[in-house]
């Protein structure tokens, strides 16, 4: 009989536990799927940035721009034949 | 004692009870609507878990197609105060009639889309105003930051984001995401109130490496749009492929159209003609008649072939030269191009070997680039060949091929004659390389191809800096008569430094208008407005030797 009683009370007490496992468990959950949540939000608006910018690089290291440039601003040129001295070793 | 308790205890259970019982019944029967609108504010849903569309990259991981999150803003009809539409309106720069027309028309269903791909920060904005029943999901937009120079090779995607043409859709399959999904618990606004569980995480689709070399792809674009713009062709193709590891570095084609913006899409600027455009090839399949003639060991480099009077009759057909060469070299054959000198030596060394000598290199056979709708072009053997079929075969005609065929089989010349698999896909399987000519058959062509351009029909493919070899074709185009005498297919298949080459360039020019129409004087120059620019750039050594580097010394 005292054993019945014992038992029952263990039980109560794992049951308890239990309960309180899961509750914490869950918080936990919810916390770290929120920060999840958060980081994918972080990583979409940085994908997005990203996107952003290589548009814009390439929009500037278009060769017609860099060549546009390179001519008319900085007056360069591709060299004659014979400005160029091939050096070999 | 005893029993005046537990009638003490009785009696207050059984009143707790009717309590929660009375309760229970008010719900149940009296007061349905409160629960009723209680469920509607909590409902369980699953969401979707966006995930994006990988990315095509060039050699270099330089981005060729991006997938950029973008905001799409969309209505439950059902949910949405018809009063707040004008505001709504007016802050996406909207006509506030047009709005309210389109929700009349919806206003029966439970969805309807706002406005698709917005910029997430003025998506952002509109939605923080918390409309009723207006609600805002990712969706991604593609992006092609090399516009028109790659768009029918790359292709594009739906609406819904599958790849429906070029590249996009034959690997469709390996760049679309896996979306995820999460079972939630939301409220009347749509807002989550409590996650459940997340069923399937997202994931990101696989990046796509292609071999094109973008800086040379924007030049091999701007020289021949240029070219057929002059030319006022129909279209163009230039194929760059790396002889040693059959790597297509460049592959442009004309027409072509803004896949950033495909309101206004011309259909024939869709095509990857350079891909799945068989033509006849003509002259610039002589170089492999004269390869099988060397490989047949019935002709040496050295060897003359007479050619005059200028023509010769086969079979009913008469086959011409631009003037009467006489007695030539199989060098000269090529450098002068030479209908009636290949025609002989293909009579001569007998069609089979011609055939094997095009099948070997892979004329006629599967590309395996994996794009879609790739042709094989056309080249059947026969159990019997006349003399007719021999000699047309010998110059390039009666069977078809494509820009990168002409681009892999020039390779295995390139290559010390060994051919190489195409390939524009990084990671692939392909098959393996395999020899298909002598080491000294190739240089020796190599060498013919080399006179071409230093004094024949190619002259004006010739570099500043490097020596360079190749062979001029023109083709009359086939119309509903048979040939055309004035529509032609002008083309130059050339590679460069000629000992030891780099790069195989195919350009060919669809339907030149004007008085100059021959490959040599439309194609050839392409060639070398290209290289001159893309050989210093890939950081080849120059091998010509300078008049300046000579008075040094």
């Amino acid at each position: 009989m005292r054993h019945r009683w014992l038992l029952t009370t263990v039980l109560s007490f794992a049951c308890a536990a239990t309960a309180i496992a899961i509750v914490k468990t869950s918080y936990e959950t919810r916390q770290l799927y929120a920060q999840l949540q958060t980081l994918r939000q972080e990583a979409q608006q940085m994908q997005s940035q990203y996107g952003q910018l290589l548009l814009e690089q390439t929009a500037l290291q278009n060769l017609g721009r860099v060549e546009r440039i390179a001519v008319q601003e900085w007056d360069m040129g591709l060299p004659e034949a014979d400005a160029i001295i091939i050096w070999r070793e | 004692m005893y029993k005046g308790r537990i009638i003490v205890m009785t009696v207050m259970l059984s009143a707790l009870m009717s309590v929660v019982a009375g309760r229970l019944v008010y719900i149940q029967l009296v007061d349905q609507s409160m629960l009723a609108s209680q469920g509607d504010q909590r409902t369980l849903r699953t969401d979707v878990l966006p995930a994006s569309r990988g990315m095509i990259v060039d050699r270099n991981n330089q981005p060729l197609a991006v997938s950029t999150p973008m905001t799409t803003i969309f209505a439950d009809p059902r949910k949405v105060d018809p009063a707040q539409l004008p505001a709504l309106a007016a802050d996406l720069g909207m006509s506030p009639g047009e709005l309210i027309e389109r929700y009349q028309r919806f206003s029966n269903k439970a969805f309807m889309y706002i406005e698709r791909r917005m910029v997430p920060s003025e998506a952002e904005a509109v939605l923080a105003k918390n409309y009723d029943g207006i609600y805002g999901k990712t969706e991604y937009q593609r992006f092609y930051p090399t516009g028109e120079v790659m768009a029918n090779v790359l292709g594009f995607t739906d609406v819904d984001g599958n790849g429906i043409e070029g590249l996009e859709r034959s690997y469709d399959g390996f760049m679309q995401p896996e979306l995820g999904a999460v079972d939630v618990v939301k409220d009347v606004r749509g807002r989550v109130i409590r996650v459940i569980e997340e069923t399937a995480a997202p994931r990101d689709g696989g990046n796509l490496q292609l071999t094109i070399d973008t800086q040379l792809q924007y030049l091999a674009y701007r020289e021949l749009k240029a070219a057929v713009q002059a030319r006022n062709a129909k279209g163009g193709s230039v194929v760059i492929m790396d002889p040693r590891t059959g790597d297509v570095l460049a592959l442009a084609n004309q027409p072509s159209f803004n896949p950033n913006d495909r309101s206004t899409v011309d259909p024939n600027g869709l095509r990857n003609r350079a891909v799945i455009d068989p033509f006849e090839p003509g002259s610039v399949i002589k170089p492999f008649t004269i390869a099988a003639a060397l490989e047949s060991g019935q002709y040496g480099a050295l060897n003359m072939v007479d050619t005059s009077p200028g023509f010769m009759r086969v079979t009913g057909q008469t086959i011409r030269d631009s003037g009467n060469y006489g007695e030539i070299s199989l060098s000269d054959i090529i450098r002068r191009s030479s209908n009636v000198g290949a025609s002989k030596i293909a009579l001569h060394i007998g069609a089979q070997n011609v055939w094997s000598a095009l099948w070997e290199t892979g004329i006629g056979q599967p590309l395996n680039l994996g794009f879609p709708a790739e042709t094989n072009g056309q080249l059947t053997n026969r159990p019997r060949w006349s003399d007719a079929q021999t000699a047309t075969m010998s110059y390039g005609y009666g069977f078809t091929t494509s820009a990168v065929h002409l681009a892999r089989a020039y390779s295995a010349l390139a290559n010390d004659g060994v051919l190489p698999p195409a390939r524009l896909v990084k990671g692939v399987q392909t098959d393996q390389p395999k020899r298909v000519f002598s080491d000294k058959t190739a240089r020796d062509v190599r060498t013919m191809l080399g006179a071409v351009v230093e004094d024949g029909t190619g002259r004006r493919a010739g570099l500043t800096l490097y020596t360079a070899g190749g062979k001029t074709g023109t083709v009359h185009k086939v119309g509903a008569n048979g040939y055309d005498s004035d529509r032609y297919r002008s083309t130059f298949v050339g590679m460069a430094p000629i000992e030891n080459p780099e790069m195989v360039v195919v350009i060919t020019i669809d339907e030149p208008q004007g008085e100059e129409y021959y490959g040599g004087e439309v194609a050839a120059p392409v060639f070398s407005a290209i290289l001159n620019r893309a050989m210093p750039m890939a950081g080849v050594t120059p091998n010509k030797d300078q008049p300046q580097l000579a008075r040094g010394e």
